[in-house]
Order: structure tokens, then sequence, then C-alpha cells
């Protein structure tokens, strides 16, 4: 009898300590899966908009285009295993060592995810970086500056010499491809969720040649994510977001990445009944005037290192009536000490339990990217 | 005095003095007529010599006392902007009012008189701008009288005038001259009405300035200066 | 005074006084009039948000009536001396210095909401603005005509321009645009700091003006006319010079560079105020530009933030100065 009571015991010990068993060496080796010189996991895209891959023979045609109304464009880059890239207008070979440019910091940080950051040999805003890696390669050249202001320089895009250039579809310069510089319109912004952005790792995934590490990142954490999600779900209060310039107080539109993002947090928008895909404005008064009465407050802006709710405040002092600040839900990210525009793009789980801890729907957590203003 | 320009000596004269009367001061072309009156007026600084005015040496007299004391007209006035003639005339009495520029009785009397003497009064509320380049000049010399002072300069008044003009001013300034005792001095180049009109006549042969005999027709000694008859 | 003139001076100040009112009524936010006047009082309100709603209004309204008025009168006084209709508080190249400071602050990546943002750019342009000044008032000794003046200042209106180019060839994007916002004009987030600055920067040199009447008054003849009736030339121009380019930077530096009022204005009141004298004009013109300020700031508030301040005044402003010129050929003299 003492043994059969015991049993259940034992077996719990022994299934706990199977359930430790390393895992490390189930890890797919990917570096040593074979010659590439074939295409090892075909990628579904479920979220994503913006891209598309399309399978053909041993080769992949990567394409990207808008799907608002707002904006049309297209392009697209062939990725070419067995043959030859001069058969196709646009083709790289992909590679482990290929050779990036990028116009934006926040692509910089889809290849840091998949270990390729130092593939990158040129950037937009060189002086803009602030990790110390990266400034070692820029003061060593490795990495250049290819861009003034918002234009690319030709003279400095050429002597970085990319395999690939990766930029937004609304920089209007010369072609890069007139001096036979591959180029690639990367718009993941232009995404109405989290995980849609996210999903775009893929396509990255796809020029190096890291597809399955690519797909195992966004499928960790998309996992997550939604699971997250549904905790949320009966929250239901109401915000509104940043701050006015001037006499214009903008919001991000009802479907937009960020408003969606606090829907998965349990936040309804307060301007939600504003239909249309471009920003919202009212003047100041008005948001004084109905959005004060909002639940929370949520700023995304660049302010100094230790900026309060009392700094707020001093602003402007009607915010003294707003309904959040009476009661200390204002939720801040400074965009200024944060990397909410680079790695936070990776990370919308981390995001998602920033917004939960702040709205106390989560305990025991150290938020990174959005905090409770104090 | 010895009036330079650039280091150079352009006007000399010996002491004078300048009474009460019209005096004409005839030159050619750049002989330094305008420089000579603008050097009374205190506007040129390079001369030797001295100039003084009821014992005051001009240097010293403060800008707005000195504006009481000598009224300018130049041979061309413009207004800016659509001013009435009467306003033109009221601008004489700057000197004298406060900052608001504000026309006393006095004022008034002073201005109504100098329109009487010179009969302006059709031409009070017209535009200046729109009178004629003679009636123009009457008005700046009225505008001069209107600024009630002992000494009137004149530098060419009639440079841009037909004869029949020139002789408007030139009568209107020996009505002035007879009625009242201002020192009238006026710069020209031309001969035209100086027997008529002036009391003395200033000529500046090559920098020299002559004063020309009373006794001799003025109009004949200029003419013969400039060789244009024996 | 003349009686007619007596009356439009009357007649703009009642007016002046309706449209603050109106403004103040006016807005995206419903607020009962009863309510307005409760609060203007003195007296608490139901709802907590109301007095800083009309608080808001109310500062806007005094920015547009200090800013229209100081505007005009800069633009008369520098009409007057360098005896041309077009010439506008801008053309010392005053107000530029002032756009530059402001210009360095924001394209150089500091944002007007950040902590010492809003602080900061009104310091550099004011920099930028007393920069300039005192170098006009140092070349002003050596100078012996207006003419030279007025290249002087229209050099610097585009040395400064340059300058501004340049910085926009390395500023991104946020910040280019938020420069391109600035530049068209607000009377709009004043503090009551801001506010009192400004009202003494415009007030305290406007009733220095009054040392300008009678040298103004002769300076319509020309400057050797004006000369001989006992103006100080060089003392005028300095006074000139440091009168207009205080209240002209200061409304810049507060509200943006704002065209139009400053030549239009003068313009019209001459035209329609027969007397000359500056001691008149001086205070009419004040008024009709605070008038077309205010006007601006509820046809700019009426089409909920649609129009920029800049683009009223031009749609007000560049008719009368068209219609001006024509009637400029035929009375104007030569200058």
């Amino acid at each position: 009898m003492k043994m059969i009571k015991s049993f259940p015991i034992i077996l719990s010990i022994l299934l706990l300590l199977g359930g430790c068993i390393d895992h490390t060496n189930d890890q797919v080796d990917f570096d040593n899966q074979g010659p590439m010189n074939s295409i090892r996991t075909e990628l579904k895209i479920d979220f994503a908009q913006g891209f598309e891959l399309i399978y053909q023979d041993q080769n992949v045609k990567i394409k990207t285009n808008s799907f608002d109304e707002n904006t049309v464009w297209r392009d697209s880059m062939a990725v070419i295993y067995n043959t030859s890239v001069e058969n196709y207008k646009k083709a790289i070979q992909p590679s482990k060592n290929l050779r990036f440019a990028c116009q934006s910091s926040t692509h910089l940080s889809f290849l840091k995810a998949l270990g390729a950051e130092d593939n990158l040999c040129g950037l937009c805003g060189v002086e803009y970086v602030t990790n110390p890696d990266l400034k070692e390669k820029i003061e060593e050249n490795e990495v250049v500056e290819i861009c003034q202001g918002e234009g690319l320089m030709q003279e400095a895009i050429l002597t970085a010499q990319p395999d690939i250039y990766l930029r937004y579809p609304f920089q209007s310069d010369f072609d890069p491809e007139d001096i036979a510089i591959n180029s690639l319109y990367i718009a993941e912004y232009l995404e109405k969720t989290p995980l849609a952005r996210l999903e775009w790792i893929k396509l990255f995934g796809v020029l190096i040649g890291k597809e399955a590490e690519a797909a195992q990142y966004f499928d960790d954490i998309s996992m997550e994510y939604i699971s997250l999600k549904k905790n949320t779900e009966n929250f239901n209060q109401t915000f509104i977001m940043n701050l006015p310039y001037q006499d214009d107080w903008y919001m991000p539109a009802s479907n937009s990445l960020v408003v969606n993002l606090m829907g998965d947090a349990g936040l309804n928008y307060f301007y939600a009944a504003d239909n249309g895909t471009e920003n919202i404005l009212h003047p100041k008064e008005a948001v004084w005037s109905d959005g004060g009465k909002a639940d929370y407050w949520i700023i995304i802006a660049a302010r100094p290192a230790d900026f309060n709710l009392n700094q707020l405040i001093a602003e402007d002092p009607a915010y003294k009536t707003f309904k959040s600040v009476k009661e200390k839900k204002v939720i801040f990210c400074n965009t200024a000490t944060v990397p909410y525009f680079t790695t936070g793009v990776l990370e919308p789980n981390v995001m998602l339990n920033d917004l939960r801890f702040a709205t106390g729907q989560l305990m025991n957590h150290q938020p990174i990217y959005f905090q409770l203003l104090e | 005095m010895d009036i330079q320009i650039n280091g150079r000596s352009l006007v000399r004269t010996k002491s004078m003095e300048l009474g009460s009367g019209i005096i004409a001061l005839v030159g050619s072309n750049g002989s330094g007529k305008s420089t000579f009156i603008r050097t009374i007026l205190g506007r040129h600084a390079e001369y030797k010599g001295e100039i003084s005015l009821f014992e005051e040496p001009i240097g010293s007299i403060d800008k707005n006392e000195l504006a009481k004391l000598i009224a300018v007209v130049f041979s061309q006035g413009n207004v800016f902007g659509d001013i009435k003639v009467r306003n033109v005339l009221g601008m004489g009495r700057l000197p004298y009012l406060n900052h608001f520029a504000q026309e006393k009785e006095k004022d008034i009397e002073i201005i109504d008189k100098v329109v009487g003497l010179l009969e302006l009064e059709n031409l009070l509320e017209k535009s200046f701008n729109h009178l004629s380049d003679g009636q123009r000049q009457l008005v700046m010399i009225g505008r001069a009288l209107v600024q009630d002072t002992p000494v009137i300069l004149l530098d060419e008044p009639g440079a841009f005038l037909d004869v029949v003009n020139k002789h408007k001013v030139m009568t209107a300034l020996r009505k002035i001259a007879n009625e009242q005792e201002k020192i009238i001095l006026f710069s020209t180049h031309s001969f035209t009405f100086l027997d008529e009109i002036c009391d003395r006549v200033l000529l500046i042969d090559k920098g020299d300035v002559k004063e020309l005999s009373p006794s001799v027709g003025f109009e004949n000694q200029v003419l013969t200066h400039f060789g244009i008859i024996e | 005074m003349a009686k007619a003139d007596k009356i439009f001076g009357i007649l703009l100040m009642l007016a002046i006084t309706l449209f603050v009112f109106v403004n103040l009524i006016i807005g995206e936010a419903e607020i009962p009039n009863s309510a307005i006047f409760a609060i203007l009082g003195g007296d608490a309100s139901d709802n907590p948000v109301w007095p800083y709603i009309v608080e808001n209004r109310l500062h806007r309204s005094i920015t547009a009536v200090l800013a229209g008025g100081g505007l005009a009168v800069s633009g008369l006084i520098l009409q007057v001396f360098f005896r041309n209709p077009l010439a506008g508080p801008g053309v010392l190249g005053v107000t530029s210095g002032a756009s530059l400071g402001v210009g360095v602050v924001i394209l150089g990546g500091i944002s007007l909401s950040a902590q010492y943002g809003a602080w900061l750019h009104i310091v550099a342009g004011l920099i930028g603005a007393l920069s300039v000044l005192a170098l006009l008032m140092f070349l002003s000794q050596f100078i012996r005509s207006a003419i030279t003046l007025l290249v002087i200042g229209l050099m610097l209106v585009f040395l400064t321009s340059a300058i501004i180019d340049v910085l926009y060839l390395w500023a991104n994007e946020t910040n280019t645009r938020s420069f391109v916002v600035w530049g068209l004009g607000s009377f709009e987030g004043l503090s009551q700091l801001d506010l009192l600055s400004l009202a003494s920067f415009v007030i305290i040199p406007f009733a220095g003006a009054l040392f300008l009447v009678k040298p103004l008054n002769a300076l319509l003849l020309g400057p050797d006319y004006a000369a001989s009736v006992g103006t100080k030339l060089k003392q005028t121009r300095l006074l000139i010079i440091c009168i207009t380019g205080i209240i002209a930077a200061s409304i810049t530096v507060y509200c943006g560079p704002i065209s139009f009022i400053g030549i239009a204005v003068p313009q019209l009141v001459r035209r329609i105020i027969r007397t000359p004298n500056h001691a008149i004009l001086l205070l009419i013109v004040f008024l009709a530009g605070a008038f077309l300020g205010i006007s601006a700031d509820l046809i700019v508030r009426l089409t909920a933030n649609l129009l920029p301040l800049n683009t009223v005044t031009a749609l007000i402003g560049a008719p009368v100065i068209i219609w001006t010129i024509i009637k400029l050929n035929k009375s104007y003299a030569q200058v």
C-alpha cells in the first residue's frame, strides 16, 4: 500500500526530470544543413499583407507591394539557388555573407535577430547609432554612411558595395539599379498588426538562406503573443494617444498597428469611431474636452531620460483635468532611451506584456518599452 | 573760408557778412555752389574757416535750434504718399511742435499768412504730387517760409523750371524779402532775373567767390565773366 | 485729430473687442456662453477643463492682437523710412535672424515639445534676431543712405535663407516637417509668461515710437528736407532699427514668420486716413493690424486649422497690396 501511494510522486518526479532533459541537441543545425543550392523550407505567410514568397523550381521570388489606397508601389527580388543570376532582371544568390546596405535601422534589427548584423556595409543615419559594436565598425569604415538627409548618395553606396540595398518605398531618388546595385522595397511599417510586421523576418530569412531560423523565431514569438492576447479579452478600458503640436492633435488611425497592439492588450480606442486610414486630427481643445475622459493615455515620444508625470503636466496645465492623469494611468514609451523602433519591432510579445503590466493585468514583470509615468 | 573736398580746395571766400535781402550765388555746374550751401547747413564738414550765425558758430548749434534759424528749399520736392499741399506746408512747423506734432493756434496762423502771401489758397486741398513742377517749388518755398527762420537757403530752386515758373519763384522771393527781414541766399547757374530780384550777387570764379558790383548790371557782369559778351 | 479719423479709430477698437469675444465663444469644444463669461469673471466652472480652454482661446486672441498690431506698425515705419510701399518688417533681416535661430534648434533635432524645447527655441530665435540687430546697428554708423541699409538687410535675408537650406539638407523628415509647420505661423500656445514677454517686446518699443513721430513726419519729404527741419538722421535710423527690429523679432520668435500684415495694413490705412501725422497713423495702423490679426485667427479657427495662418494673411493681404500698387501708379511720387 505504501508503494502505491508514493507511485504518483515518483512518477511525477520522473516526468519532471524527463521534462528537464536537455533539448539542445535536438535543435536543427542550420549551418551544416548541406550546400546552399536547394531550398530547405518553404515558408507560409499567414499575417503579413505586404510581401509574398513565390516558390518556383528551386528558386523563390520575393514580392513586396502596397496594399492600401494611400500609396501604390511594387517590387520584387528573385533569390536564386541553382542557376545563374544573369537570367533574371533582379536577383541575388542567398548567402550568409550577403552584404547589406540598409536605409532603416529597423531592417538592421531584423538582420540582427537572425545573427546577420555583421553583413552590414552601409547605413543611413550613421550618427544616430548607439550600439557600441556597430559604432566601432563605423569608425573603422566597415559600415559607411550612404545617405544625406533623406536622400541616397551615389558615390557612398558604390563605395559600400552592397549585394543588396534595402529601402523604404518613399525614397524618391535615382534607381539603385541604374548603378548596378540591387535594391528591394521593404515596408514592414505598413502592416496593421504587430504579428504581421514581425512576419517580415521570414523575408530576411529567405535573403540570407536562414528561412528555418526565421520561421522558428516567428513561430515562438507569435504563439506567445496570441496566447497573451487571449488573457486580455475582457479588460475593456479606453485610451487616447500622443501629444499635440501647437493646436493640432494627431492620433493614429483606428486600424493602425499601434492601435491594434493596444487593442490586443485590452484597450479600446477612444476615437475608434473615426474611420479611415489616415491619421486622425482633432483641434487640441476638442481632445481636452472629450479625449480627456479616456481611462488611459498612451504617449510614444522622445523626452529626457528622467521624464515624469509632473513634467508632462508642466508642458500644459490643462492635462491636470485628464482622467488618465488624475488616476496616474499615463503609459509612456520614451523613444529617446528605448529601442522602440528597432528591437521593439522584433519583440511584440514583450511590448504586450509591458502593457498588461502597466494596466494591472500582469504582476511581476520588468517593463522595457512601455511604463506607467510616475 | 576754404571749402574742400577730399583734401582739394573747392571754394574759397574772404571774410564776409551776409545780411537781410536776396543774395544770389552764381556759378557754372560743378563750381561748388551746392557744396557751399550744404556747408552752411552743416552737412559738409570739410572746410577751413568759420561760419557763424548771430555770433554762434554753426557747428555748435543744436540741430533742432538750427532748424528754427535756417530753412532750405532744394531743386526738387517729392513727398512719399498722397499728401495734401496743406500738410506739406505744415511740415515747416515741425521744429516748433511737440512730440505729437500737434499744430497749435500760432502755427495755423503762420501757415495761413504764408498761404495768403504766396496766393496758395487754390492749391491747399490738392495732392502735392499732382502739382506741376512750378507749383511744387512754390509750395516748398511756402513751407520754408512757414518754418519762420531768419535765413532761407535755396539750392538751385529754378533748376527744373521753365522761364515762366522761374520768374514766378523769383518774384515770390522778392515779395518775401520786401515784407520780411530775411537773409535769402539762393544758388543758380543761370543769370536771368538777377538785376530784377537780387540785392547782392556772389560769383564763383575758378573757386574764388567774388562779389559783383551793384552799380553795373549783375547780368552783364555774369555774361562778361563767362565770356558770352565783351 | 480729424473727426473721421477719430471715428475710424473707435470703430476699429470696437471691432477688435467684438472679434476677441467671438474668438472666445466659438471653438471645437462646445462651451455655453454663460459659462465663458463666468470663467472670465473668475468663477469656477462645472467642467474642470473649460477654464483651460477659455484661457487658451484668450491667450490666442491677445497674441493675435499684439502680433497684428506690432507687425503693422513696424511695416509702417519701415515703409516711410525707405520710401518704399513694399517694405515690410522682414526687410531688415531681423526676422530672418529669428527664423535662423529657431531653425537651428528645430532642424538640429530638438523637438518643440521636448522638455526645454519650446523655451530653447525662443532663446535661440532671440539670439539670432539680436545678432542681426547688433550687426545692423554697428553698420548703421558707416552708412550714409537708406538704400544702402535696405540692400544690407535684403542680403542678410538671403544669407540666413542659404544657411537654413544647409540645415534642411541634413535634417531628417520629422524635423523638417516640424520647421515647415512652424513657418506657417500660429498664434497658438503662448503661456502666460510668453504672453507677458511678447507684450513687453511689442508695447514698450511701440511706446518708444512716440519719439519717431516728428522724424517720420519729416521723412515724408525725404532725408535732406528732414534734416533741415531738425531731424537727427543717424539717431533716427538707429531708433528705427531698434524699434522695428525688437517688435518684429519677438513676434517671429513666438508666432513664426507672419507675412503680409506688415506690408498691407499700413498701405490700406494710409489710403483711408487722410492725415499724414504719424502720431495718429501709428495708433490707427496698430489698431488696424490688431484687427487683421484677430480676424485671421478667427478664420483659422473657423476652418478647424485647415488653413494655416500665413495662408489666411496672404489671402487677405495680397489683394490689398495689388490694389494699392495699382493706385500707386497714379498717386505716388518717384521715390
